[in-house]
């Protein structure tokens, strides 16, 4: 139905743009209310990650590929990477230890490394691959609503 | 439902019927952007105040840098001996709290007269 194409520098200021975009673009497909707003902070969480964890060179960007068909999305976030970072590695680490301290109720957890946590709760599929080149995220996301805005095929 | 795509404005005041502690209004935005921003009001009166409520009412938006910080306001003053509380909170940042693992952290409350129980002994 629809492709977006971004490609923006690897800087902060961006993002709330660029999720405020996607979010609203969904809602015009059919997504709710709420599925717009788990949309917003789905892009959120992987562009800061992103940019977190990419390339710290000034000229860095980050590109982003969100496909939109009738009952679903896909969004696809590449940065140029951080040697010095295993994003793949880093959330399953983070994973473990969020299972661990909810288990425990630990009142002094750590309080980082939530986001793509976060991320794959919200999404029908999380898929993130590091290379030497850097970090692919993608995600799809399924409709579960019929919204009378619904942009038709 | 999307976001205005605000800033982020903190409003601070006494605690209704007390003379310590403060009410935090947190109004617009908790993004990586603005939570170093909500930080500058937020960071002294975690240091000084033995009682915090959070009143959420009026935030939109929060990410996990914007968790996090409320993570660790709630962290810190537990160590200090002083709570921390959160009220307002609307039905989909609960969403996002409870999956991000921290609704079994933080002490979230429904009201400001729920979250002042036991506060004041």
């Amino acid at each position: 139905m629809g492709n977006i194409k971004m490609e923006i520098p690897a800087n902060f200021t961006y993002i709330p743009g660029v999720r405020t975009c996607i979010s609203r673009i969904a809602f015009n497909f059919g997504f709710d209310d709420r599925e717009s707003y788990q949309i917003e902070t789905i892009v959120d969480e992987i562009c800061n990650n992103a940019i977190e964890h990419g390339s710290k060179k000034k000229e860095a960007k980050i590109r982003l590929e969100c496909k939109f068909e009738k009952e679903q999305m896909e969004l696809t976030v590449a940065d140029t990477g951080n040697r010095k970072f295993n994003v793949e590695q880093v959330f399953m680490h983070n994973i473990k230890r969020l299972q661990e301290e909810i288990s425990k109720g630990l009142a002094d957890s750590p309080h980082r490394g939530r986001g793509l946590i976060i991320v794959q709760k919200l999404v029908d599929k999380l898929d993130i691959k590091t290379t030497r080149n850097g970090t692919i995220v993608k995600i799809l996301k399924r409709k579960h609503s019929d919204s009378p805005l619904a942009i038709s095929s | 439902m999307t976001t205005t795509g605000r800033t982020v404005k903190i409003s601070v005041r006494d605690i209704p019927g007390h003379d310590k502690g403060k009410v935090i209004e947190i109004d617009g935005i908790l993004d990586t952007l603005t939570s170093e921003e909500a930080d500058k009001v937020i960071g002294p009166l975690i240091e000084n105040e033995k009682v915090i409520i959070a009143d959420c009412s009026r935030l939109e938006y929060m990410n996990s840098s914007g968790l996090a910080n409320l993570m660790r306001y709630y962290i810190q003053m537990k160590r200090r001996n002083g709570e921390f509380k959160m009220v307002g909170l609307n039905k989909m940042l609960r969403e996002i709290v409870d999956i991000s693992g921290a609704m079994k952290l933080l002490e979230i409350h429904s009201s400001m007269d729920e979250a002042l129980k036991g506060v004041y002994k």
